[in-house]
């Protein structure tokens, strides 16, 4: 072998190979920490923006369906929206000595946003959205659609954010079967985009095909009864456990608009938390 | 052309198609191209690891910063098979027949070995990077299953693509 024949030589390269090795290993055991370096945000600066614009031109060739999709959830939101200022109104003249109003109490808050680029054919799926810190989007927060849930934000930049994506085998959300309510674990098993699973379910439920999965509220990172897909197949026994394929209501493929959930008092939560675990 | 500016435009090129093509097609979990292989590949016999390491490990970073994954999952992959590249052309091919200016092709190799070669490379990555992207229990039949398929479709497609770099016949 020229060049690296001596033992010295050899020594070289294995250890060149090491600390290479050893750089990228720890680039991706602390993934989130390396998304966020300096280097990164540099390049993320860049290629968001490059995204945003190819996104666009692909985009405006889809305005029609978009529009329709559009229409049909301002009219499921209308719906919505005239239910709730019933609800609101009784609710005012119940509190009418209190002070607080219902909009005072609402612990979500909601930013709109677009999609810029999205995988959905890796194990590890990722979204970048056009919204970021200056609009008040932070890491940990949800991000839902009209048709279900779409990831958690990850770590952001001034104007956009990126989101892991439901469909990334790391993510785990907590989600209830309806009607029963009773919760277990979601997760994705890494083969259809249209398909997850719901694992840590208690064996002694009745379970039928179609029943409904929503978000548990739980978390604290997604409201409270998202619907997210419907029960797809029969179901699996793990132990004292069920595992059951969940059809998801979303299509990744062509998720355009998307909507941030922030929780309000998301860092007294986290404080409660913390002080928790002191103990 | 100096042989390192050689090398670099073809860098440029194999990240480039990567991050802006074939990164972004939708073949579903079981088809990944990944022709960047091709560029380790397409060193010389007598290149020495030390400066190839450093090559592959340019690529992978680059291909991993210019997607939206994770950070050095192409790094890690390409690393390891910048450090066999030498050992498996040996194994392939004898000492005294060793031309230090040769470049791995078909026409140096000669079709079964040139096949051997391309088909190790790529399976080598191929179980460092599927196992690297997930490594849980749950799930390695399919895992299996995608390593097979996508390092079949590699094969032909590294194969074919080098012919684009390495004429099958000497010109004139």
């Amino acid at each position: 072998m020229p060049g690296n024949s001596s033992l010295l030589g050899r020594l070289y390269v294995l250890l060149l190979y090491i600390l290479l090795q050893a750089a990228a290993i720890t680039m991706l055991v602390r993934n989130s920490y390396f998304q966020q370096s300096f280097i990164m945000r540099g390049i993320h600066g860049i290629q968001y923006g490059l995204w945003e614009k190819s996104a666009n031109i692909k985009n405006y060739f889809q305005l029609r369906s978009l529009n329709r999709t559009l229409a049909e959830e301002n009219a499921q939101l209308r719906n919505r929206l005239s239910q709730l200022t019933d609800l609101e109104s009784l609710y005012r003249s119940a509190m009418a000595s209190d002070s607080l109003t219902v909009r005072d109490r609402a612990a979500f808050f909601y930013i709109p946003a677009e999609v810029v680029h999205s995988t959905t054919q890796r194990q590890n799926n990722f979204l970048i959205i056009n919204k970021g810190k200056a609009q008040g989007v932070r890491p940990d927060m949800g991000v839902i659609c009209n048709k279900g849930v779409v990831g958690i934000v990850n770590h952001v930049t001034q104007n956009y954010a990126s989101v892991i994506s439901l469909l990334n085998i790391s993510q785990r959300i907590s989600a209830r079967l309806l009607p029963e309510g009773s919760t277990g674990t979601l997760l994705w098993p890494g083969k259809s985009s249209r398909t997850m699973l719901l694992t840590d379910f208690l064996q002694h439920q009745n379970v039928h095909l179609g029943d409904t999965v929503v978000t548990s509220g739980l978390s604290a990172v997604f409201p409270p009864d998202i619907p997210i897909g419907s029960v797809s197949g029969q179901a699996v026994k793990k132990g004292i456990y069920l595992d059951l394929d969940v059809s998801l209501f979303m299509r990744f493929e062509n998720l355009r608009y998307v909507t941030v959930a922030g929780q309000r008092y998301q860092d007294e939560i986290q404080s409660n938390i913390e002080q928790e675990d002191a103990y | 052309m100096p042989t390192n500016l050689k090398y670099f435009l073809r860098f440029l090129l194999f990240l480039l198609l990567q991050i802006f093509l074939f990164d972004r097609l939708s073949l579903g979990i079981y088809l990944y191209p990944c022709p960047y292989i091709l560029f380790l590949l397409l060193f010389p016999f007598s290149y020495r690891t030390a400066p190839l390491l450093l090559w592959g490990f340019a690529i992978g970073i680059g291909i991993d910063m210019g997607g939206s994954g994770l950070l050095g999952l192409h790094t890690s992959a390409a690393l390891v098979l910048a450090l066999i590249h030498k050992g498996v052309l040996h194994s392939l091919y004898t000492k005294e027949a060793f031309d230090n200016i040769a470049v791995p092709s078909i026409r140096t190799l000669g079709w079964s070995r040139f096949i051997a070669y391309v088909g190790f490379c790529v399976l080598i990555h191929h179980v460092v990077f599927f196992s690297l992207e997930s490594y849980m229990p749950r799930f390695w039949g399919q895992n299996i299953l995608r390593l097979l398929c996508s390092g079949a479709f590699n094969i032909v497609f590294i194969t074919l693509l080098s012919f684009l770099f390495v004429p099958l016949r000497r010109n004139k």
